[in-house]
């Protein structure tokens, strides 16, 4: 199963693993709101990894960014975010270091990483 | 000729650069004199002054959220929320009349501003969300809304304002069956003393008076670990101080100085926010919900939700799911 939506990002489960893929977009609240409600849909009640593409974000807003740390941890055991531009990278650091998920979060250039990161909290 | 073409795109580019440059000091010097309202301009490309661009942006919405709250919780705050502008539109968003602060707030000239579409002023987000405003200011026109609007300056450099938007019933228009005015006032969080020269003063005054850096880290990481144990709540404040190694009158006195709410409270704000999320935008028996949340029993999560909304938790769910949630 797989939640799309144009103007924000693609969300789909492979192999116990959450893929967000975030669209060329600025996130704002209801944006972040889709995604969670979306992913929460997909996870059906179950806790899992989260692999965040977050390499064409445009920007997140501080709403978006705090909603994301509070709700949009729900059903998370581990995030690795993917950003391979230096705006993304800025972004995540951001999100990383102020908004200070409460799961553990790590930052990764390549997608080979992360998902051997995510491999332990499958 | 392949080299010349060459050398005018660089020459563009190092212009282009230098131009970002100098909106990067801009909003750094306004930063410097306590002024948060500032963004600076996006551009397309994505290299490491964009990043830069970026980091400066979230930086000042971070530092203007703290000084918001402390404008807004404590009287005796440095900073306070005051109206710095107004505005007056007709239906098609056409200006018709403005305060006499406008102009130098958006650095346009008066005489520009005149039957022009405040839209011509705003920021892309800004003009999608005029766009599409929210149900209550066509539902329910007599209730003022607040919005952060953004808009583009003369300068180039994009300035937030709280806006409360509120539609101007008079007798002129009712009578005539015309739609009415909406008054847009855009609110800024000021510093109380404007003069420059005090500043270095009040710095070192408010250094004096703040905690120690020790302190204000532990208190930061307290607040994580409440965020981050939610499921675990109540979590008593012994029991917070020993795992972020601290003292109790310290963590409870820090705690209510940085975040303007004792730790009991602070905690059932974040279990009602989880609860509203997990209501609106899931399907979640209320059950379950309240297992989530740390509530030994579903009454009691009931009970709690209800003194602080006024309604059950399956009432509240009801009137306000998500569309995309039906």
């Amino acid at each position: 199963m797989t939640a799309h939506h144009p103007h924000i990002a693609d969300i789909y489960i492979k192999e116990g693993i959450v893929y967000c893929i975030y669209h060329a977009i600025t996130l704002n609240l209801c944006g972040a709101q889709w995604v969670v409600s979306q992913r929460l849909a997909l996870q059906d009640h179950k806790s899992m990894p989260v692999y965040c593409d977050v390499s064409q974000l445009h920007y997140a807003t501080k709403e978006a960014r705090d909603f994301m740390a509070l709700e949009g941890t729900v059903g998370i055991k581990a995030i690795a975010f993917i950003s391979t531009s230096p705006v993304s990278k800025a972004i995540s650091d951001v999100f990383v270091r102020s908004n200070a998920p409460p799961v553990p979060t790590q930052l990764f250039t390549e997608p080979m990483h992360a998902l051997t990161y995510l491999q332990h909290y499958c | 000729m392949f080299h010349q073409n060459r050398f005018l795109m660089t020459s563009t580019h190092h212009e282009q650069d230098r131009h970002r440059i100098e909106q990067l000091h801009e909003l750094l010097l306004a930063l410097s004199t306590g002024d948060f309202a500032q963004q600076l301009p996006r551009s397309t490309a994505n290299d490491e002054l964009e990043a830069f661009t970026v980091l400066l942006n979230m930086l000042t919405e971070e530092l203007r959220t703290l000084v918001a709250q402390d404008a807004f919780y404590h009287s005796q705050s440095r900073y306070q929320a005051v109206v710095v502008g107004s505005l007056q539109v007709d239906k098609d968003w056409q200006i018709q009349q403005f305060s006499s602060s406008i102009p130098q707030l958006l650095e346009h000239p008066a005489d520009t501003l005149y039957h022009t579409p405040l839209t011509q002023y705003c920021a892309l987000d800004t003009i999608n969300l005029l766009n599409t405003l929210p149900t209550p200011i066509r539902t329910n026109p007599s209730q003022p809304v607040v919005l952060p609007l953004q808009f583009a300056t003369g300068s180039g450099i994009l300035r937030t304002y709280s806006t409360s938007f509120q539609y101007l019933h008079t007798s002129a228009n009712i009578a005539a069956n015309s739609p009415a005015p909406i008054q847009l006032s855009l609110i800024d969080i000021q510093r109380k003393d404007l003069q420059p020269s005090v500043f270095g003063v009040t710095t070192s005054e408010l250094i004096a008076q703040a905690m120690p850096l020790v302190d204000r880290v532990k208190i930061a990481e307290a607040e994580a670990y409440l965020k981050a144990h939610t499921e675990a709540h109540p979590i008593t404040i012994t029991a917070l101080a020993r795992e972020v190694g601290t003292n109790e009158f310290k963590l409870k006195v820090g705690f209510k100085q940085m975040f303007h709410s004792t730790i009991y409270q602070y905690q059932q704000q974040l279990r009602m926010r989880k609860a509203i999320f997990y209501l609106t935008a899931t399907e979640f028996p209320v059950k379950y919900i309240a297992k989530q949340l740390g509530y030994k029993t579903a009454p009691h999560f009931t009970k709690v939700f209800k003194k602080y909304y006024q309604v059950p938790p399956s009432t509240y769910r009801y009137t306000h799911r998500q569309p995309n949630n039906p």
